[in-house]
């Protein structure tokens, strides 16, 4: 396509998604989906199973490449033609539904791996770890809890630990949009509010999309509020604004 | 933990220099000072026996390196094993010169085939200097160009193991043709000389075995050099979890592309130099039996562990030579091999190296609830290497 | 002696004799056409090889099965020679070779000869003696007394014919054999002899043909021989004809007369070249029909083995590198009970239709065998159950060698399924393929209502969706497992057990088909009907396809997997995705 006709998002937006339809032999996923970001902003996402929560972050993680539409990055960077993990270099994270770290590693070595250096191939059979990058994982380390843990292997981590895990491993690797498809998914009660803490820490300095089926973290955690059914967006707005508003209850209610 | 800086002088290589020593220097000493009935003596035939184990060994490490370390089961390796042994093979075929059945300086099979000249891409193999490049590069490309195709479109598990098997089974069936020049059914054989030494005389077949065992040393030091690097590392985490990987900002084919390349330049160069060893290199090579087999090696060695493999290829064939060489048992090997994938699979995921730990494991408490758990089945897959 | 001359005066006799004065009176008319018994039969004794030639000709015209009979009693050599006076010592100096071809021209047999059938054999003094029956009537021959006349064997002499001429009674006769394919070639061989003589038999024969394409045949023996003809307008004539028949004799004919310039005539030769150019259109049509139905005969056969192992690994995430030796274990069976079922030919003739649920039901017991002890302590670790299964493998082919040899062994096909079915000239679909093709629709229909029509199946699509989910339905996990690996098991014998209809089975056998039905199954994409029936007929089509193109198989198939891992690049799922999310599994 031409320059003029590629459209440019204002330059405060990260991510912005136009037209964006996903399609799996037919079925839509995700319908002529409109949805934008802003630098800085921390955004939670809810609708009803099926809704097209997780499609969405596959399409902004280039798991999945859009049937039709287009997601930009950062104003100008088309995220539809790059792959996993070209996005995860431009400074995209993603966290999963359900923890994914790597099982024989030791947790020091779970959050090293994910530093944003060294990841050529060539690279990484030279490439050592530097003091700095020593400190950066240590800090993480005790960011999330797991300093005394670092030497274990991460497969002998308890569930929310992992979970805890894999956000330190995101945050190794230094994002400026953090994707967090249900952060607090079997943690339990303390986990979770050291979760909605660490949440509202990382929203200073960085952009987060959340998608969360936990009201009561959602109200918790939630500025602005997006409602995604059957793949479109429902509304938009503050968490009242959204409770009170009449489609989302039709949703919310009339599926039970 | 962050893992040990790799050192050639650790005490975790200590007994890779005892035995490369008795492997490299010993053996062949024994072979050539001690004189044949004398207790210590290793005989000729028994040097070229072992000769072959170590092309074996050196193949294992590489499946070793995909399959163990990045969890990527290649049925094909036998493929690069033959690509490098027939690039050697027609090196030595060009050796013969005027000194086979028809005293032609052509290939015997293609005076027999009323060839006239040879086929245009076999001059260069005349040429020790293109000839044994040729056997790191050919199976190389041939590896990378297959790894792109096949890590870009995400073929793995099983569906690799297919692909590569049928591919396997594709080229065994080209390779009996006798219009593709490489001597058909027979392959390529009769060979006399090497670099300019007669291949028949024990100084040259010791001179063999000493190649082996030095690149055998080599290409393990290699490889553990790299498992111990931080590419290593990611190898693990691909196999561990390849999605995490890929969304950690690493290029997951180009890595799984980058050690399957190097698994097939170690089969080449075990290739190249196990034909010249057995004398002989011909189609069965590349059937789907040899390649599989190759894979059982390193699974009854220990899956992810360097010495592992080498002891499994060892082990393995040692065992295989034991029961095929005497007749009566000879028919029963295949029961053995059979059974041996079968246990090992069931009883042994860590191969022998795992052993003593599982019986150690298994001896004060009863059963540990390993059952339910992947991840505990892979924490132990790693055997020594991690810890 | 005079005995000997009472054959001549049959019972028949007054019928014979009306038929001789018939005979004598219409002489002149019809010189020797026809001619008879009488007069055939001192010439089939000892006239030289044009003359017995002829003999063998006015006898196959009398249309007389007693005629037949005779000829074949020559054919099978059973036929001998009685004369009055003893025959000449055999000439110990003549090789064996020369005694053929010129038996019956040197030997000079007495005058009073005739031709006999033995009779009933005793021995006496060290010697055997035979009482004889007359050629043409099979009576008895009497002898003065009126008691059987009992001779020595040694007073016998072989009724023998010419070698050429042996052949040619061989293929007249073959004209009226009960099989027509034997009917076919016989007119095709006498047609190409160019002999006049053989129009009329051909056109008697083909007056009374039932099959059509046979008639065909006969047709087109009657054009060669017309093409023979010095009359060069008769020769243009037969060219064209030949080309209307899209005769395959015909293009042997004219590319020899071609390559031989032996052809002057101008017309002929136009007519030569005209018929080539339309043979040679023809040749491309019933190419591409042969194709057609060569890769839907593999695909058939690849679905067959591919469905059992698209169950195995699309349902239960088993790939069962053993589905090849229980292929194995069908195709034993099904020779297993051929052996047993051999004494009887009604018991053999069935033999294969037993076979079928036989090779099923073995084949899934040994499904269930190997899945109770091994498989189902894997499940979850593809990659295992592929290594454990080819152990299996290994030990299973190694088994069939010590059970049934390493060397192949031999499963005929009953007799309703050789042969074949011609549909156009030039392509026969022989009946064996078309029952492995109607049996593979058998077996995808049996899956389709197992799977989706059942409640086993429901049962099965339950458990591979949602195992957890299905146990705490009360669901038992493990025996919809077991039966599900005995049902993809079952299946690989029935795919044995066709495949034991198209050749020799040997320890080998599962090797050969499972690459490609593994591509099947690749190709497919995992867990879906239509994706193995649409996998199965691309990787059978594309292999004869490419076979016919390349004209080697090898390289076909070299082509076809490289296409495949090309079309893999687009569209890693198979032909057939899963829909919608899919967890990424290891």
């Amino acid at each position: 396509m031409s320059p003029e006709q590629q459209p440019r998002a204002p330059h405060d937006t990260i991510l912005y998604v136009e037209g964006l339809t996903v399609s799996f032999d037919g079925f839509k996923a995700i319908n002529n989906l409109n949805f934008i970001v802003e630098v800085g902003e921390l955004r939670v996402v809810i609708g009803p199973n099926g809704a097209g929560k997780t499609t969405l972050l596959d399409v902004i993680t280039g798991k999945v490449k859009p049937t039709t539409g287009r997601v930009f990055y950062d104003a100008d960077v088309d995220l539809s033609a790059l792959t996993e993990n070209r996005i995860a270099n431009l400074g995209i994270g993603r966290k999963f539904q359900t923890p994914t770290v790597y099982v024989n590693h030791s947790v020091y070595e779970n959050i090293a791996l994910s530093l944003p250096t060294g990841k050529s191939v060539w690279r990484a059979l030279v490439s050592t770890l530097t003091g700095r990058d020593r400190d950066t994982v240590e800090g993480l380390l005790s960011r999330i809890g797991l300093a005394e843990k670092a030497s274990q292997p991460a497969g002998l981590l308890s569930h929310g630990e992992k979970q805890w895990l894999e956000i330190g491993m995101l945050l190794a690797q230094d994002p400026q949009l953090l994707l967090l498809d249900e952060p607090v998914a079997g943690m339990t009660e303390q986990e979770t509010d050291a979760t909605v803490e660490l949440i509202h820490d990382l929203a200073d300095d960085h952009s987060i999309i959340v998608i969360e089926h936990d009201m009561e973290f959602v109200q918790r955690i939630a500025r602005k509020v997006s409602v995604l059914h059957e793949g479109t967006l429902l509304c938009e707005g503050t968490m009242e604004q959204v409770q009170s508003d009449p489609r989302v209850i039709e949703v919310y209610l009339g599926r039970g | 933990m962050e893992s040990k800086r790799f050192s050639l002088f650790s005490k975790r290589l200590l007994p890779f220099w005892v035995v490369g020593f008795i492997m490299l220097i010993l053996l062949p000493l024994l072979n050539a000072y001690i004189p044949e009935g004398t207790f210590g003596h290793v005989s000729n035939y028994k040097l070229n026996l072992y000769g072959k184990f170590l092309c074996y060994a050196i193949v294992a490490i590489g499946i070793d390196l995909i399959w163990g370390f990045t969890g990527v089961l290649s049925l094909g390796q036998g493929v690069y094993f033959a690509l490098g042994g027939y690039c050697m093979g027609m090196y030595l075929m060009l050796g013969i010169g005027g000194e086979g059945v028809y005293g032609n300086a052509l290939p015997d099979f293609m005076v027999f085939l009323n060839w006239d000249k040879l086929p245009w891409y076999w001059p260069p193999f005349r040429h020790a200097w293109f000839a044994l490049p040729a056997t790191v590069f050919i199976p190389g490309i041939a590896a990378m160009v297959f790894g792109f195709f096949a890590f870009r479109s995400r073929i793995r598990g099983v569906y690799f193991a297919i692909i590569t098997q049928a591919l396997t089974f594709a080229l065994w069936l080209l390779f009996f043709r006798n219009s593709i020049g490489l001597g058909g059914n027979n392959g390529l054989t009769d060979f006399k000389t090497i670099l300019g030494f007669r291949l028949h005389e024990p100084s040259t077949m010791r001179g063999l075995y000493m190649a082996s065992a030095i690149a055998l040393g080599l290409f393990y030091l290699a490889a553990a050099w790299i498992v111990h690097s931080k590419f290593g590392r990611v190898l693990v985490a691909i196999r561990d979890n390849e999605t995490r990987v890929r969304f950690s900002g690493y290029s997951v084919a180009g890595y799984k592309m980058a050690v399957f390349t190097l698994a097939a330049v170690m089969a080449g160069v075990a290739g190249a130099l196990y034909v010249p060893q057995v004398g002989i290199i011909n189609p069965s090579e590349l059937g789907t039996l040899p390649s599989i087999e190759m894979a059982v090696w390193v699974a009854v060695g220990g899956r992810g562990t360097l010495f592992g493999a080498v002891l499994g290829a060892i082990g393995v064939n040692w065992a295989k030579s034991l029961l095929t060489g005497s007749t009566t048992f000879a028919e029963y090997w295949l029961y053995v091999l059979g059974l041996l994938f079968v246990v090992v699979v069931m009883l042994l995921p860590d191969g022998l190296v795992g052993l003593p730990k599982r019986i150690r494991r298994a001896l004060p408490t009863r059963k540990e609830p390993i059952e339910s758990a992947p991840v505990a089945e892979s924490v132990t897959a790693s055997g020594g290497e991690g810890r | 002696m005079k005995t000997l001359r009472l054959h001549g005066t049959r019972r028949l006799l007054p019928v014979a004799a009306a038929l001789i004065a018939w005979c004598v009176a219409s002489l002149p008319a019809f010189g020797q056409e026809d001619p008879t018994w009488e007069s055939l039969e001192p010439t089939l004794i000892n006239g030289d090889n044009d003359a017995q030639e002829q003999a063998v000709i006015s006898m196959i015209k009398l249309h007389d099965e007693k005629a037949d009979a005779v000829l074949q009693g020559f054919l099978d050599r059973v036929i001998y020679i009685y004369s009055t006076e003893p025959p000449p010592e055999p000439s110990d100096e003549l090789p064996d070779g020369a005694l053929t071809e010129t038996a019956t021209e040197t030997v000079e047999v007495a005058a009073h000869a005739e031709l006999v059938f033995l009779g009933d054999e005793s021995e006496r003094d060290g010697e055997t003696f035979t009482t004889m029956l007359d050629a043409w009537e099979r009576q008895p021959l009497i002898a003065a007394d009126g008691s059987a006349l009992v001779v020595p064997t040694s007073r016998l002499m072989g009724g023998d014919l010419g070698r050429r001429v042996r052949k040619m009674a061989t293929e007249l006769l073959a004209l009226h054999d009960p099989d027509p394919q034997e009917r076919r070639t016989a007119a095709l061989y006498l047609g190409r002899q160019g002999d006049k003589r053989f129009i009329s038999l051909l056109e008697s024969a083909r007056e009374f043909e039932p099959n059509r394409w046979t008639r065909r045949a006969i047709e087109e023996g009657i054009q060669l021989t017309y093409f023979a003809d010095p009359d060069p307008s008769v020769r243009a004539k037969a060219a064209r004809e030949l080309g209307n028949l899209k005769s395959a004799a015909g293009i042997a004919f004219f590319e020899e007369v071609l390559l031989n310039a032996s052809e002057s005539n101008e017309d002929v030769l136009a007519a030569m070249t005209a018929s080539l150019q339309g043979l040679a259109r023809w040749g491309i049509v019933t190419t591409i029909i042969q194709t057609v139905w060569n890769g839907a005969s593999l695909a058939s056969i690849l679905a067959v083995i591919a469905l059992g192992l698209g169950i195995t690994f699309g349902l239960m995430r088993v790939i069962n590198m053993a589905h090849g030796e229980l292929m194995l274990v069908g195709a034993y069976t099904t020779y297993v009970l051929q052996k047993a079922f051999a004494s009887s030919a009604a018991l053999s003739s069935v033999s294969v239709l037993v076979s079928i649920p036989m090779a099923f039901a073995m084949a899934a017991l040994i499904g269930i065998l190997i899945e109770y002890a091994v498989v189902r302590h894997l499940y979850g670790r593809p990659l295992d159950t592929l290594l454990a299964t080819f152990g299996i493998s290994l030990i299973m082919q190694q088994g069939a060698r010590h059970l049934f040899g390493a060397a192949n062994v031999d499963i005929a096909s009953p007799a309703w399924l050789t042969g074949g079915w011609q549909i156009v000239t030039g392509v026969v679909l022989p009946y064996n393929r078309i029952f492995i093709v109607m049996l593979s629709v058998g077996c995808i229909a049996l899956t389709y209502l197992v799977l989706l029509k059942s409640g086993a199946g429901l049962k099965i699509r339950a458990v591979t969706q949602n195992r957890e989910m299905a146990a705490c339905l009360g669901i038992k996990t493990r025996s919809v497992d077991r039966w599900t690996f005995a049902f993809g098991s079952g299946l690989a014998g029935v795919a044995g057990c066709a495949l034991s209809q198209l050749g020799n089975v040997g320890p080998d056998l599962g090797q050969t088909y499972i690459v490609d039905s593994f591509m099947v199954v690749v190709l497919g994409g995992v867990g879906k009907l239509a994706g193995t029936i649409f996998g199965a007929g691309a990787i059978g089509g594309g292999n004869k396809i490419l076979e016919a193109l390349t004209s080697s198989p090898v390289v076909g198939k070299v082509i076809l997997l490289l296409l495949l891992i090309l079309f893999l690049q687009r569209n890693p799922q198979g032909i057939f995705p899963a829909k919608g999310r899919f967890e990424e599994s290891a």
